[in-house]
């Protein structure tokens, strides 16, 4: 049993969405219940999910699209392994 | 903007009692064809949300694979053909095209979101990870214990 407060988890948001503006510096990116503004910074890493051919490991983060069949099996075709700017190597 | 198109027709001129039902009928299908395309246009702009899982691998065999994600262990069978993802380098350029994009930020203390990596998804992957959270698992900085 542990009790006590919750560090705040950092001050990162992860946005998803499309692209409404992108005028210099700022983005402005929808979603279905709102939009987010975020400034640009010149040099922020910008990288494309691309169908690559992936070595899997455990401890990985990943994102997959899943779907669910009748019989409440989650099955997917797409599978993206995601790697944190910070954590490149 | 388009709204205003939905009310020209009201200005018709007042018809004979007869036709006044025939009107008042077409003025209603003309007002489900301008909410049809002003629905469509209104998907095309916010992607609709795919479901998903994210979290950290914990096997992949190639026919399945079991994730942790903050609400537990989700096991997830492969449906072939199979296509996997992974970054390549891109640029601020394109991004103003992009189908779908993410985007990491750091919250100042002003609430104000300053971008740090951005990723340009493929059609395909519209409506992943739909909408903005508080990240607790992606980026996750190292404990500082």
């Amino acid at each position: 049993m542990t009790n006590g407060t919750v560090s705040r988890p950092s001050h990162s948001r992860m946005t998803n969405g499309t692209v409404q503006k992108s005028g210099g510096t700022t983005l402005i990116v929808n979603y279905q219940d709102g939009s987010q503004t975020i400034s640009v910074p010149p040099n922020v890493p910008v990288t494309e999910v691309a169908p690559q051919t992936v070595t899997f490991s455990p401890g990985d983060v990943v994102y997959a699209a899943t779907e669910k069949l009748p019989d409440g099996t989650l099955v997917t075709d797409k599978i993206f392994q995601f790697v944190p700017a910070a954590a490149s190597n | 903007m388009k709204i205003s198109q939905t009310f020209r027709t009201d200005s018709a001129p007042q018809e004979p009692k007869s036709t006044l039902r025939g009107v008042t009928h077409r003025l209603g299908l003309t007002l489900v064809a301008f909410t049809l395309v002003i629905g469509a246009a209104k998907a095309q702009q916010a992607a609709p949300p795919i479901d998903g899982v994210i979290g950290k691998l914990q096997s992949f065999d190639g026919k399945s694979l079991d994730v942790m994600t903050p609400a537990g262990a989700v096991h997830v069978a492969v449906k072939e053909p199979l296509t996997t993802y992974k970054q390549i380098p891109s640029d601020l350029s394109h991004v103003a095209t992009a189908p779908y994009i993410g985007v990491a930020s750091t919250e100042q203390a002003d609430g104000k979101q300053v971008a740090k990596q951005i990723f340009i998804f493929p059609p395909e992957l519209r409506g992943a990870a739909e909408g903005s959270v508080l990240k607790t698992l992606l980026v996750q900085p190292p404990t500082a214990e």
